[in-house]
This record gives C-alpha cells, sequence and structure tokens, in this order.
C-alpha cells in the first residue's frame, strides 16, 4: 500500500526539477535565462489578420473587437494588446471560460460602442478612422464611467488582464520575475515600471 | 490478534504529519489515513507557470467559479468542489467550513503563520471562568515548539514580549519602506503596541536537516497556495512526510474516508479505525496499538461521534458530552485599509509572502473598555500595480503609460479576535442526511458570542485609529460586522483539553480520558483559541503527544 516513492534513476528530468536545479545552483533570474529554451510554453496564438472568424465570435465582431482592443491599448515604444493576441484572448475567454451572461455583456458593449459609432461618426466602429475610433471610444469610457457602465467595467477588466498578463504585457511594458530568488525591501524607483504580478 | 500497526494516525496535514514524523522517528509502524487524492510533492503544482501559462489567465470558468470559492486556476486543484461533500447549519447562523481534502489538507493552504501562545492565554480560561482550564501552561509546550519551529523552519523577528513568546527563528524578512516608517510612528503613538515582521514558516537560511529533505530558501514568488516545489514553507509534504518516510515505518493510504474508531469494551482500548474508500464506497478496518485524529476540529469530532458503542452511545470517550461541543474559529473580518502620500520615489523587489503583525495589546498592555481577551492584527503596504486601471477611466497611448508606474501606497489591517469557547456551539451528526458514503452529515451550530462582537467593534475602531495616527488617508473600516465564524478557517476546541473527565474530553497529554490509547491533536483539543494563528501550536501539541504516546507504549501503559 505504500506510494512508490523514488523516481527512478534514468527517469527524464522535467522542466520543473530542472528550473529548481539551476535556481538552487545558480540563483533565481540568473538562472532562468539560460532555460529560455526549456519553457513548456507555447505563447499567445500568433495575432490574427482582419476579416477571419474567432472560435467564438464571427468575422466582423472578430474585426470590431480588434479595432477597440488596438484602440485601448495601442502599440507605442512597446507593443500593445493586438501583438499580445487581446482579442484572441477574449474570443477564446467567450468560447470557453465565460458564462452566458458575461458573453451577452460583452456582446451589448461590442453593440453600445458601434451605435456610439454610427450616431457620432455615421458608420460602424471598424470603418472609421483611428482618428474617429479613438474620439469614439473615449467618449463611450468616460461616460461608462459617469453612468457606471457595469457590462464595460468587465470588459475592460477583461481587455487590461489579457494585456498585462500575456507574456508580451507582463515583460516588455511591465516587469516580471518568475523566481525573484531575493526580496528587496526598499528600493529606488528610479525609472522602472510596475510588477505585472 | 496481533494489530497491523503501532499506530493509525486519521488525516496528513498540519497535525497528522507531525504525529506521524514522531510516531515513526521512534520506531512505531505508522499508518496515515488520508480522506483525499494523493498528492506528489512538486510534481501536482503549479508555481512555475507565468501567469500567461496559466489557463484563462489563472481565472476558474465562470460556471465552475461557485464551486470553488477563493480559488484560481493555479490552486484549484487544492480546493474539494463545493457540494461533494455537504453538511448543514441552522439557517440563520452560517458557519463556513474550508476544507483541504488530499494528501497534506491544508498545510497546503495555510497562511503559514506561526506564533507562540503564552501563559497569558494558557491561564485565560482560569482567571476569567469562560471554559475550563488549560491541563498545561507554557513551559510544558515551550520545548515542543522549540522543536517544530526547527525543523518547520520559522523566519521572525525576536522581540522579547509576553504575550507572544520567541521562537528558534530564521532571519527574519524586512519590512518596506511603508511599512518601516508605519512601525516608527504606530509604536510613537501607541508605546504599548508594537508592529513586527510576521512570523511565517518559511526557511530563509536552511538548516542541514532540510537541505537533506530536499528543501531551501524562499524564492520570493509568493505562489505558496500553487505548492512550493522548493520546499520553502512548511507543509507535510515538503517536511514531515518525507521525514516520516525516511525511517521505513511510514504506511500512507489516501482516499479512505475515516468513519469511526473501534472500541473494545473489555481492554478499554481503542483496537483500530473504520474506513470508506472513497472511490468503492467499501468499508476496510486497519488495526493499531495507538490511534490519532488529526482530521481538523469538525473532522475529528465527526469520527468520534460516529464511533458508537454500548459502552460509549453518544460516541467514543465522550463520557463528558463534550465532544463536538465548544467549537471556535477566531472572529474575523475586522480591520481597515487606507492610502499614504509620500515615497513616492520608493519600490521593492520581489514578492514577499508575508506581511506584519501587530500582537495583541487589550488586556496585556492596555485594559479593554467592555470584554474579556484581545486580538491581533495583520497588514501589509503596498503599492498597486496595473490592476487599479480597472476602475480608471482612460484608453489609449496616456492610459497605457500612466499604468507603467506603480500607483501611490496603501496599507491593510485585518484583525483575529479570539473566540471564547461555549458549549452550545458545537457539532453534531445529522439525523437523517448523509453524505454519498453515507456517513452522517455534521450540522454545525456555532454563533459568535457578545464578547466576541464587543471585541470584534473595537478592533475596527482600534484600526482605524492606528492607521490615522500613522499618518495614512482616506482610512475606512472593513466592515461594520465580523464575518460568519469558519471564516478564519481556525477551527477549535470540539474535543477540547482540561484536568477533569467530567468537563472535558483529553487530558494534558492530548490523550481521551476515557480511552487511554486515543488521541487527538488537531484543533480540536484547543481548549480556548488565544488570537494568535494556531498551526504552530498543533504541530507543537501533536509532536509533545506523540512523544508522550511512544513513551507510554514502551512503558506498557498503553
Amino acid at each position: 500500500m505504500k506510494h512508490a516513492e523514488d523516481k527512478s534513476p534514468g527517469a527524464p528530468i522535467d522542466r520543473r526539477e530542472l528550473m529548481r536545479r539551476a535556481v538552487y545552483m545558480v540563483g533565481g533570474a540568473a538562472a532562468l535565462a539560460g532555460l529560455e529554451g526549456c519553457s513548456g510554453a507555447e505563447g499567445n496564438a500568433p495575432p490574427q489578420t482582419r476579416g477571419s472568424a474567432g472560435r467564438y465570435f464571427s468575422a466582423l465582431r472578430m474585426d470590431q473587437l480588434r479595432a477597440v482592443i488596438d484602440v485601448m491599448i495601442p502599440a507605442t515604444d512597446t507593443p500593445g494588446a493586438i501583438a499580445a493576441g487581446v482579442p484572441e484572448f477574449m474570443d477564446d475567454m467567450m468560447r470557453d471560460w465565460a458564462s452566458a451572461e458575461t458573453r451577452s455583456q460583452m456582446k451589448a458593449v461590442l453593440d453600445q460602442i458601434d451605435e456610439r459609432a454610427i450616431r457620432v461618426g455615421g458608420q460602424s466602429f471598424r470603418r472609421l478612422s483611428p482618428e474617429h475610433q479613438l474620439a469614439v471610444l473615449e467618449g463611450y469610457d468616460a461616460h461608462s464611467f459617469e453612468v457606471w457602465n457595469a457590462d464595460y467595467q468587465r470588459f475592460k477588466d477583461l481587455v487590461l488582464l489579457g494585456y498585462y498578463h500575456s507574456e508580451i504585457g507582463a515583460t516588455q511594458e511591465l516587469r516580471f520575475e518568475l523566481i525573484p530568488g531575493r526580496w528587496d525591501a526598499c528600493v529606488p524607483l528610479g525609472d522602472m515600471r510596475t510588477w505585472a504580478d | 490478534m496481533e494489530p497491523e500497526f503501532d499506530a493509525i494516525v486519521v488525516g496528513s496535514g498540519m497535525s497528522g504529519g507531525w504525529a506521524a514524523k514522531e510516531l515513526t522517528e521512534r520506531g512505531l509502524k505508522t499508518l496515515v489515513i488520508e480522506r483525499g487524492r494523493h498528492i506528489e510533492h512538486g510534481a501536482d503544482y503549479t508555481d512555475f507557470d507565468a501567469p500567461w501559462e496559466l489557463p484563462f489567465l489563472n481565472r476558474i470558468p465562470e460556471d465552475e467559479q461557485s464551486l470553488y470559492p477563493f480559488a484560481s486556476q493555479a490552486t484549484k486543484h487544492f480546493r474539494m468542489k463545493a457540494g461533494d461533500h455537504p453538511y448543514s447549519t441552522p439557517e440563520d447562523r452560517p458557519f463556513r467550513w474550508f476544507r483541504g481534502y488530499h494528501l497534506g489538507g491544508r498545510s497546503l493552504m495555510w497562511a503559514r503563520q506561526s506564533y507562540r501562545m503564552s501563559d497569558i492565554d494558557f491561564e485565560a480560561n482560569k482567571k476569567d471562568g469562560y471554559g475550563v482550564d488549560w491541563p498545561i501552561r507554557y513551559q510544558d509546550i515551550a520545548p515542543w515548539y522549540d522543536h517544530v519551529e526547527r525543523f518547520a523552519g520559522i523566519s521572525g523577528q525576536a522581540e522579547g514580549l509576553e504575550q507572544l513568546p520567541d521562537g528558534v527563528f530564521q532571519p527574519a524578512m524586512e519590512l518596506n519602506c511603508l511599512e518601516q516608517e508605519m512601525k516608527k510612528r504606530l509604536e510613537a503613538a501607541y508605546p504599548t503596541r508594537k508592529l513586527t515582521i510576521g512570523r511565517c514558516a518559511h526557511i530563509t537560511e536552511a538548516t542541514e536537516e532540510q537541505l537533506d529533505l530536499g528543501r531551501g530558501n524562499c524564492q520570493y514568488r509568493s505562489y505558496c497556495s500553487r505548492g512550493c516545489s522548493f520546499g520553502s514553507y512548511f507543509s507535510s509534504l515538503s517536511a514531515t512526510l518525507p521525514a516520516a518516510r525516511l525511517t521505513e515505518n511510514l504506511t500512507i493510504v489516501t482516499d479512505a474516508i475515516g468513519h469511526s474508531v473501534i472500541y473494545d469494551p473489555e481492554t478499554n482500548r481503542a483496537t483500530g479505525v473504520r474506513i470508506i474508500d472513497s472511490n468503492t464506497k467499501e468499508g476496510r478496518i486497519y488495526t493499531g496499538r495507538v490511534v490519532f485524529l488529526c482530521a481538523s476540529a469538525i473532522g475529528s469530532a465527526q469520527i468520534m461521534l460516529n464511533s458508537m458503542s454500548d459502552a460509549f452511545p453518544t460516541g467514543i470517550a465522550n463520557s463528558s458530552d463534550m465532544v463536538g461541543r465548544n467549537l471556535m474559529d477566531h472572529v474575523s473580518g475586522m480591520g481597515a485599509g487606507g492610502s499614504f502620500d509620500g515615497f513616492e520615489d520608493m519600490y521593492y523587489s520581489g514578492r514577499r509572502p508575508n506581511g506584519f503583525y501587530i500582537p495583541r495589546y487589550r488586556n496585556v498592555t492596555e485594559e479593554a473598555p467592555d470584554f474579556v481577551r484581545g486580538y491581533g492584527f495583520q497588514g501589509g503596504c503596498q503599492r498597486g500595480s496595473w490592476e487599479r486601471g480597472r476602475g480608471m477611466a482612460g484608453i489609449g497611448a496616456d492610459f497605457k503609460h500612466a499604468l507603467r508606474t506603480p500607483s501611490g501606497w496603501s496599507v491593510w489591517l485585518s484583525g483575529f479576535g479570539e473566540m471564547l469557547p461555549n458549549p452550545e456551539n458545537r457539532v453534531t451528526l445529522h439525523p437523517t442526511k448523509t453524505d454519498q458514503w453515507g456517513m452522517a452529515q455534521v450540522h454545525i451550530d456555532c454563533t459568535l458570542g457578545e464578547n466576541d462582537k464587543k471585541l470584534a467593534r473595537q478592533a475596527n475602531l482600534d484600526a482605524v485609529a492606528m492607521l490615522e495616527a500613522a499618518g495614512f488617508k482616506n482610512v475606512s473600516a472593513r466592515g461594520e460586522e465580523p464575518f460568519a465564524p469558519g471564516s478564519a478557517i481556525h477551527e477549535m476546541g470540539t474535543v477540547r483539553m482540561g484536568h477533569d473527565p467530567k468537563t472535558s474530553v483529553l487530558n494534558k497529554y492530548n490523550q481521551a480520558h476515557d480511552v487511554p490509547n486515543l488521541f487527538v491533536t488537531d484543533g480540536a483539543c484547543m481548549t480556548s483559541t488565544a488570537c494568535q494563528n494556531p498551526s504552530l501550536t498543533y504541530m507543537a501539541m501533536s509532536a509533545r503527544a506523540a512523544h508522550h504516546a511512544a513513551e507510554f507504549l514502551k512503558a506498557g501503559a498503553i
């Protein structure tokens, strides 16, 4: 009835064990730098091009979603939410994670944005010029906080999560260390960015 | 017939792991029974997953969330599904019961705060008359605190406080800038109070013994709730069970639900434990010379109440009728938060899995207005990250740029108060409801008393006053009402220790007054709760009881 305790000496060493050993030999982040190739992560799905349907959203909806998310978190001196795969993340979340209520909330947000685009700019959001898209979305965002639009709050929450906890968002826009290895209680902020996690 | 084992330990968590280690190291062939599934240290953890590697970026699918309260995708595998293990309460008296049904139990889920109790705590019942007197004093357990701290690895700062005795400490984790400033201001405003770094079961300077068990220093990831492959924080899986295995005296059976203790009236001894295989639902019996119940306060009481015989019609060793009574938790839900202007140019690096602690001062260094006992506060100071963007208007490059730098500093304080024993707060077996294995469900009837509520009110007032005195802004208390009992996840008291067999179940060795080879060493044994996090005391109590049980066995006394 005893459980097997020892792994046989010939058993392959997994990524976890390799990381654990490397950290004890070299310490923290330095060890991980040498282990890039060991990552079991497949990374985010490569951003899809215009006009292709998602796993949940139709092609038209995906185009709108990409346009909205691109305006919310654009590429600047660091990659933005498109490069980080946030539209695909949202699409995956709606298909496999969201409740029926959340799905209808997200649909409502996209509808509301299009309604505003048509009212203000005369056409659907994805067809507006970048300047008009920014103006429409800024207005919608500001209004949503004035009237406490819960649907949009949830939408924004997911977009931010999708970006800042993506590999790009966490490591290029912000900072992240999987294994800090040490605690420095008081360090000057300088030009350091916020920790992603 | 010879028993199969020298000792049977029911439960593999904080207490069961220690009982197993100490019993096996004394040469006793020991069986550990765990109702949950096997978990492999390291291989079954998710601590090497970066945020973007976790499914759904660490959020549990929405339709499953109610089944896994307070869990994330990375910790869900340490949660039992709500509904699989039902219990009942009176409708107007909720009790929240969080469990860890897997090998290692809640030692994989705990917050790792580790504090000694003092004679102020051990003498409290006798002095103010609530509950019965503890049959031990600090000097009885102090060497066992030393023993378990040395092995477990407790990081902390010695402070020389009467109400919070110092221990065997590994180097303390540092307070951050604002916490250091807060300490200065708080102690200046309140010379009778103290702020110290949390004492936590994390290795900061590994000993040879810890290294030999494959444990090492904390890596400051703060992913503890996912399990720690470095074995840096103490758990049964990282520490006690591996040590017990080395003796070759250990047998572990998982998926085995403790059903009852078998009793032989001719010898007045427990002769074994009946279990139900959680997969096949078939019953099985294991025999042993001594039985340790370490199934958690409510779990151990349930097994005892379920062990009915002609000699003990209301459950084994229950001649006092105290089994299941005096259920306590810590009073929780009190505290405050606030923001701080200053230190904008300072930050920290690494994720410290620990906060600060403000030890009890009420009825120690300061009188309390209208209640007995007291409370302590856990807390921490930090700067906000991108999460604040959720509640901020704005989009585009400016918004993105604003979230690049951390926000200002904030503080949280969370109070834990002592709850008084009350025999009417009790666990019973439900007369009709059973679980899917045919076991009678527990019915938990427990509510906070007047003293508990008064203490909670004052804790809120104190929290706000302390933060304001320390210069915090926008200070607000956490809530008017304390949380429902059970919320602190510190259940205690259902099989209490005491001098008198008429009013208590266990003697000063955690040995049942009625059945001398039955020991209970988890939270059930606690005669009072103190206000400190209790796990360290369960550890010391378990090690101490195992030592005495082994001595009694050797002497032929049990």
